[in-house]
């Protein structure tokens, strides 16, 4: 091996490493996941794993209804299989994943960053990507997270394709795959790959015959789409209602989340745009105005256009922050040719740019840490609550139902295998959560709304006083048999 | 080669998956199924040159590609009358591997041999051999130092921290051990039995002791033995009523030693009726 090749591998690996660190960097003293969404979609696989079938009893609703043609089921399919093929319990694979996601979207940016000379550069900057609990993140086990993987992965195929139909199969698979993993992230995916194709196509000096492959690429895509509409019809449509009809989600605008990449970040990836800009070429272009467009619209689409649920588009902070990862990695490398050009007569002068240049990166690195330092997380549970949740999952009967805080449900479900009465976290829950609370707040001396309910197991946060009741562990209730 | 060994993986997978799930090789050889073999074999299929893509362009493929493939044999394995199974998973991803895997042979194979993929395991280990700069093998070293060290950085971010909370398991079950059959009607002479157990969190040994009231008058008092950290205590416990009485509450108050007020009550009603 070459002794450049041997220090680029030393490198690869320790950014890889690096990404291991920075995917659970905000859980590192908490045991469990962070986010009720992932709570909500490990639930989810965990059922889909018991019933065998896409079909699935919905177990955050007393299995009162089916769950079929889930728009994330690809996401589901991929959790579950990692789940049986390794045999590992579902909380020890749901702190690795988001380390191995977030090392593979590195290593993938490297591959296609590299045969254009910033592939460490982009694979380091990938590492950066935050998570909150708004836009979701690689410190998330989420599919939003998976996705960001298929946004290099296709750009690869797509660069191959340039002479070649070969990719073209491939790329399908791809954003089929996605649509039935994260149909937003597919979208955006979806969106890049037209403004490349169409950038190569109008710009490229190569014959159209050649051209031929992704001229077909960029007809497929968007029948591949169709793909989510077949397996998800009702979910589709129902999203197209939300957008004509404006239906908004409450939720308080979010600040933009660049400052916490460190302004070290920024200030390369400013310097990204502007080679970009200045070197030309349609490779360029077309990375530049995807991620300009993208930027501009989850900076100012409540604003302007107003369309549809915010959480559909505020994942696209997530979509920016990649592109700009790659931008920043490209505008590092051409400072280090720059000034490896510059200084190159000087006896020092290769070793100081690399020295200036271990800096740069060390500081954007500790900036980029204190990021994470400044942003919030909220814990579901603690571990009392989890042990409580294993403890109802052991001792009580299977398929119970539980009335509990529909808060908490998602969790419960995930920890206890049981079924939750009900379970929301999002803010249009708040009254069935009101109802729920202040059944609690009087004692839950009903014991017809406890019967009408299917309920068996309450877990209650202020102590009950139906003597149908049995208080069988702190807070947890089971009603009599007989009623 | 390189596909032979993905296959013999694949294949090891099986009888480690349903055998020693949850097991370390089962671990790695599970996470290698799901996230890289599907991938590998897909794109050694599709691409049979070494020209076709760089080393790190098809191993990257081979992750992004398997996350792709294992979704859409979920789906279709949703469709077959066997549903999604742990056999049924490993033997579809077992029968796309060996698939593609015979299709990338049989297209490497008529290829020139130059011309075909090939990866050279050990290339790296060529440093150590023949006259190499010491450089090179400091490099080597440090390659190897810092793949334990990603390797180790794994490991610590994805072991769960030690638990910082200090707390107490106590519950309530039946007689036979089982969340059913707690008593609801007590003849008045004659005694209840339930189980009663403690679970040590307090990160230190503890001794316990738990009262037992019925209508507000103690009837029992059970001591547990000293419980060092996370020893589990469970007995079954037997209390009789001394009145006769509608709705009576029963009261299991745990203290640990040091305690003045109850650290822990559970409570159920019952009927005490007289002995006719």
């Amino acid at each position: 091996m070459k002794r450049a090749s041997l220090i680029k591998a030393i490198l690869l690996v320790a950014i890889i490493g690096l990404a291991f660190f920075m995917a659970l960097y905000p859980r590192l003293d908490y045991p469990y996941p962070l986010h009720v969404d992932e709570w909500m979609h490990l639930g989810y696989t965990n059922q889909i794993l018991d019933t065998g079938h896409l079909n699935f009893p919905n177990p955050f609703h007393g299995g009162q209804w089916e769950v079929g043609g889930h728009p994330e089921t690809g996401y589901y399919i991929w959790l579950g299989t990692s789940l049986l093929a390794t045999g590992s319990p579902w909380l020890g694979l749901a702190r690795l994943m988001p380390a191995l996601v977030l090392g593979i979207i590195a290593f993938v940016a490297y591959a296609w960053g590299r045969k254009r000379g910033f592939g460490l550069e982009a694979a380091f900057f990938a590492t950066f990507i935050h998570t909150t609990i708004r836009f979701l993140g690689p410190a998330f086990l989420v599919p939003v997270t998976l996705g960001l993987v298929f946004f290099p992965l296709c750009l690869i195929l797509l660069e191959k394709m340039e002479k070649d139909w070969r990719p073209l199969p491939l790329i399908v698979i791809s954003l089929v795959a996605l649509f039935l993993t994260h149909g937003t992230t597919a979208v955006a995916v979806g969106f890049v790959l037209v403004i490349f194709l169409i950038f190569y196509l109008a710009l490229s000096k190569n014959p159209m015959r050649q051209k031929l492959p992704s001229l077909t690429c960029l007809l497929l895509i968007p029948f591949s789409g169709l793909v989510i509409f077949l397996w998800s019809r009702a979910f589709v449509l129902r999203e197209i209602q939300n957008i004509i009809n404006a239906e908004k989600v409450p939720l308080p605008a979010i600040p933009i989340p660049l400052p916490q990449l460190g302004y070290v970040m920024i200030a390369l990836a400013v310097i990204g745009f502007g080679f970009l800009i200045a070197r030309g070429g349609w490779r360029n272009y077309a990375l530049l105005v995807p991620t300009v467009i993208l930027l501009f619209f989850v900076q100012f689409y409540r604003q302007w256009f107003d369309i549809g649920p915010d959480i559909l588009y505020e994942r696209g902070w997530l979509y920016v922050m990649l592109l700009m990862a790659f931008i920043t990695g490209y505008g590092l490398s051409q400072l280090r040719q720059l000034g490896l050009a510059f200084f190159k007569r000087w006896r020092w002068g290769t070793a100081s740019v690399y020295i200036a240049l271990a800096l740069v990166v060390v500081f954007a690195l500790f900036l980029r840490l204190d990021g994470y330092a400044e942003e919030e997380y909220y814990h579901v549970v603690d571990v009392p609550t989890y042990n409580d949740f294993e403890w109802i999952g052991e001792e009580l009967p299977e398929n119970s139902i539980a009335l509990l805080n529909p808060y908490a449900g998602w969790t419960f479900v995930t920890i206890s295998g049981q079924y939750a009465y009900t379970s929301n976290a999002y803010p249009w829950g708040q009254e069935e959560a009101r109802q729920i609370n202040a059944f609690f707040m009087m004692g839950a001396t009903d014991t017809e709304y406890i019967k009408e309910r299917k309920v068996s197991i309450l877990y209650s946060p202020f102590p009950l006083k139906n003597p149908d009741l049995v208080e069988v562990r702190d807070g947890v209730y089971i009603l009599r048999e007989g009623n | 080669m390189d596909l032979l060994a993905v296959v013999v993986a694949s294949l090891v997978l099986v009888p480690l998956a349903v055998f020693c799930g949850g097991s370390p090789a089962s671990l790695v050889l599970g996470l290698v199924l799901a996230l890289f073999s599907p991938g590998y074999s897909l794109v050694a299929a599709v691409f049979p040159k070494r020209d076709d893509l760089d080393i790190a362009q098809r191993l990257a493929l081979s992750f992004g590609l398997s996350i792709a493939v294992v979704p859409l044999v979920g789906v279709v394995l949703n469709f077959t009358p066997w549903g999604i199974s742990l056999y049924t998973v490993l033997i579809s991803l077992l029968v796309f591997i060996i698939a593609a895997s015979a299709v990338a042979c049989y297209r490497r194979r008529r290829l020139p041999a130059e011309e075909r993929f090939e990866p050279r395991f050990g290339f790296a280990l060529s440093g150590f051999r023949g006259r190499q700069h010491l450089w090179d093998r400091v490099l080597l070293v440090l390659l190897v130092v810092v793949i334990i060290g990603a390797v180790g950085t794994l490991v610590y971010v994805a072991r769960p921290p030690a638990v910082e909370e200090t707390f107490t398991e106590f519950y309530l079950l039946g007689p036979e051990g089982k969340a059913a059959d707690y008593p609801d009607v007590i003849i008045l002479g004659e005694e209840a039995i339930v189980t009663l157990g403690v679970i040590n969190h307090q990160q230190v040994a503890t001794d316990y002791y738990i009262r037992i009231f019925i209508g507000g008058k103690t009837v029992v008092e059970v001591a547990t033995s000293t419980l060092a950290d996370e020893e589990e205590w469970e007995q079954r416990v037997s209390f009789a009523p001394v009145e006769v009485g509608e709705a009576q509450k029963v009261e299991f108050q745990l203290y640990r030693s040091f305690d003045s007020d109850a650290y822990h009550t559970l409570d159920f009603w019952v009927d005490v009726v007289g002995n006719q």
